[in-house]
């Protein structure tokens, strides 16, 4: 019996109906999705070259903009194709690329602005369906059309473009600049009642190709110290055009509006997925200087909806903890106890303007980013009677209270400010 | 007497073989139908329904007392003579061999839909059928070494994608409190205690435990862990998923496997998962399979029971395809057996108890003389 079970393991256990050799497939690291003529897609497909990657230098060496001289884009191929569904379009791609199409390693999707203010629910059964795509692969929305910025993103630093996304996945926990959405995420957000989904959001930065540094123009939020911009706004020249920082923010499966670099910090806060960023705010005693930060969330949110028929109330307590990184002005912060008090108060009213003027704009829209209604639930016994009370509704009109306690932990490796002599 | 040759085995192999046929529904559809009936409290519904359930085992461990070293058959043949006996044997056979049969299915269907789409299913159902067969010819023993081998891999393989996945846990998911409501979790709560039938498997292999005055307490042991782990995979389920997604996918334990993500290096992994995943799936069917043949055995008086092995699985093999797709066969377990199986289990050792009380016969004293 052994012997007969090993001759037929030995004769049915080669693989041969999933025997896939690696010179056979061509790995998509990247799709991207935009509308196309007459009701179809554009897919675009940016493909893994394993022969040429981690080959020469990494970046163009120097000067402005990755350009063509990037590793990742030159271990790679780019195409797009029109196509009434993305299984037609990985049929028709294989039909040129010499290769069968595998999604297995596909990292990032990226919807096209057009595409996705339609509406990306057609194609969120295929994401949740298919066997090669995987439920955490990360999902952005791009300004303009997908196959322009896959096309026009030329990393400087990476010889590959899953290691590229994997990086921009990184900055939600290093720096707060982007929600690091994953599909799974978006996903059972659109699906649920009490929240609205959300997506990174991508664009392409044009004048930092063309910008010299002396023609930079200075966006005014930067006045007040509040870095108030969002991907394809940063000032600056030089390096990858492809910027990612904001959030995309859905209501249903439709793409609305994006929240810029300090509302996505505000938003990873209230939602408790805030990990550590750096923060500026106006030295509250001296004019024209400021005080940057480096913080994190001391405890995650505590957050109370009281319903009262049809009467919302919503409290949220945050607790945010910072080091100072430095002190522009001579006030002495780090050894003034008092003064230290100040500034804490000023961070905190600066935290709680910048929360409160986010959620009270998406509010007016119906859109509960934060999933308020998530913590609305614990105010009902069944689904029934949760899904009767109609929350996006009630949402608009809730009285929503916000308050944020700063405490300054660290303050570097100094203590009084140094003393400089005319 | 007559006796079908089997070995014998330790309580605690029995404790360790039920868990094993206990636990591994939960890698199928378990999880999700719960979620579709419970709604967030589908962890209500199972504590409901093993609440509903323990009338039934109740009765099982009731009756095995009675009449301490034999098995059901055995029972029915004192109380009700040859044809109670030959009935009993072949309820029991066809139920373990229909159970059997759409088990294959779902794991085949499972194997085919994740890691090898392009194998015929015939291939992986032929692997299945090919290690029950193996394992349940070798007898009650190996099955019970075997069983005691994996298990620390399967609480392995079930803790660590919850801990794995923890990343995704919002405890809100698990609001409104009641879910689908108390009238809907009373309702389908009966049903459910079907989750609990492998329990009389006990009662099929009675005869062959070293430790007969341990039965009750390995039983009842076997069943309170599986429901914690019931309890505890479909909290981290729901709190990982939220309800609408949970309540659509299948396979859920190898959706969250899939999810797992904990920075660059700690994902992809779920290939790990589908070697334990295989085994419990073949170690349980090989279960299903001996107990079929054996209670075929006995309702027929063949004392060997492993020439019945090959027409059985034979049988298994042919029966597995008959639901027409993967949903067919998924409803099939959730919609009959897990739904009607309580009627099997709990109604059997039921009909014998008060066949018992009303002929009056058992109380603890009769010994198997056999078994000496």
């Amino acid at each position: 019996m052994i012997v007969l079970i090993l001759v037929l393991s030995v004769s049915f256990t080669l693989g041969c109906w999933d025997r896939k050799e690696l010179e056979d497939q061509a790995f998509v690291q990247a799709i991207g999705i935009d509308k196309g003529q007459d009701n179809q897609l554009l897919v675009t497909f940016r493909i893994a070259i394993p022969s040429k990657a981690g080959l020469g230098p990494t970046g163009a060496g120097g000067g402005g903009g990755g350009g063509v001289g990037s590793v990742a884009a030159k271990s790679s191929l780019l195409t797009t194709v029109a196509a009434p569904t993305i299984p037609a379009a990985i049929t028709l791609a294989s039909g040129y690329v010499n290769r069968e199409l595998n999604l297995m390693h596909t990292k990032v999707f990226i919807f096209g602005e057009p595409f996705a203010r339609q509406g990306v629910g057609p194609l969120l059964s295929i994401l949740s369906r298919y066997r090669e795509l995987r439920r955490n692969i990360f999902v952005c929305v791009a300004k303009g059309e997908a196959f322009k910025l896959l096309a026009e993103n030329t990393p400087d630093l990476e010889k590959s473009f899953t290691k590229y996304w994997e990086g921009v996945k990184l900055l939600e926990s290093r720096l707060a600049i982007n929600p690091g959405s994953l599909f799974h995420e978006f996903a059972i957000d659109t699906e649920a009642l009490g929240i609205s989904g959300t997506m990174m959001y991508l664009a392409e930065n044009e004048r930092a190709k063309t910008a010299k540094a002396g023609d930079i123009k200075i966006p005014p939020s930067f006045m007040e110290g509040n870095l108030g911009i969002k991907a394809g706004e940063i000032p600056r020249t030089g390096g990858n055009p492809i910027e990612y920082i904001g959030t995309a923010v859905f209501k249903g499966d439709k793409f609305t509006d994006v929240l810029n670099l300090t509302e996505t910090q505000s938003f990873l806060m209230l939602t408790g997925n805030f990990n550590r960023a750096t923060l500026g705010v106006k030295d509250p005693l001296i004019k024209n200087r400021f005080i940057p930060f480096e913080i994190k969330q001391g405890s995650p949110p505590i957050v109370k909806v009281d319903i009262k028929g049809d009467r919302v109330k919503i409290k949220e307590r945050l607790s945010v903890e910072g080091d100072l990184v430095a002190i522009q002005g001579p006030v002495e912060y780090a050894t003034d106890l008092g003064k230290q008090k100040l500034l804490q108060s000023a961070v905190e009213k600066h935290l709680e303007e910048q929360a409160c003027s986010m959620v009270k704009r998406l509010q007016k829209r119906g859109i509960d980013m934060v999933g308020y209604g998530d913590y609305a639930k614990r105010n009902f016994l069944t689904r029934a009677e949760w899904n009767k009370y109609n929350w996006p509704e009630k949402f608009k009109e809730a009285e929503i209270d916000l308050k944020f306690v700063f405490r300054i932990r660290r303050t570097g490796l100094q203590g009084r400010q140094p003393e400089i002599h005319p | 007497m007559f006796r079908v040759k089997e070995g014998k085995i330790s309580s605690n192999g029995l404790f360790v073989m039920l868990i094993i046929l206990l636990v591994a529904k939960i890698f199928l559809g378990v999880p999700q139908a719960m979620v579709e009936e419970g709604d967030s409290a589908a962890w209500l519904l199972i504590i409901v329904s093993a609440l509903a359930a323990v009338p039934g085992i109740w009765v099982l461990l009731k009756l095995m007392k009675k009449f301490p070293g034999k098995n059901l058959i055995q029972i029915a043949e004192e109380l009700l003579g040859r044809p109670g006996a030959f009935l009993t044997g072949l309820i029991l056979s066809f139920f373990s061999l229909f159970m059997a049969s759409v088990i294959v299915r779902e794991f085949s269907e499972t194997v085919l839909t994740t890691v090898l789409p392009q194998t015929p299913i015939s291939i992986i159902s032929f692997f299945f059928i090919g290690a029950m067969l193996l394992g349940a010819y070798n007898g009650l023993e190996v099955i019970s070494r075997a069983s005691t081998l994996l298990y620390p891999f399967i609480l392995a393989g079930i803790f660590s994608i919850l801990f794995l996945t923890s990343n995704y846990i919002n405890f809100n998911n698990l609001f409104p409190i009641m879910g689908s409501g108390v009238g809907k979790i009373l309702y389908h709560a009966p049903g459910r205690s079907s989750m609990y039938t492998e329990v009389i498997f006990a009662g099929l292999i009675a005869a062959n435990i070293k430790d007969t005055d341990v039965i009750p307490r390995q039983v009842w042991k076997a069943f309170a862990v599986s429901v914690v782990i019931f309890v505890v995979v479909e909290l981290f389920y729901v709190a990982d998923l939220r309800v609408p997604a949970a309540q659509k996918l299948y396979v859920p334990l190898f959706q969250l496997a899939r999810l797992i993500y904990m920075g660059r290096f700690i994902q992809r992994i779920e290939s790990v998962y589908i070697f334990v995943w295989f085994f419990l799936g073949a170690l349980k069917l090989t279960v299903f399979l001996y107990s079929s043949a054996v209670a075929l055995g006995w309702a027929f008086k063949i004392p060997i029971y492993q020439p019945l092995l090959f027409p059985i699985s034979l049988l298994i093999f042919a029966l597995s395809f008959i639901p027409a797709g993967v949903y067919t066969a998924f409803q099939l377990d959730m919609s009959i057996i897990r739904e009607y199986g309580a009627i099997i289990a709990w109604g059997l050792p039921l009909a014998l108890l008060v066949a018992a009380a009303v002929r009056r016969k058992g109380g603890g004293q009769t010994e198997n003389k056999m078994d000496k």
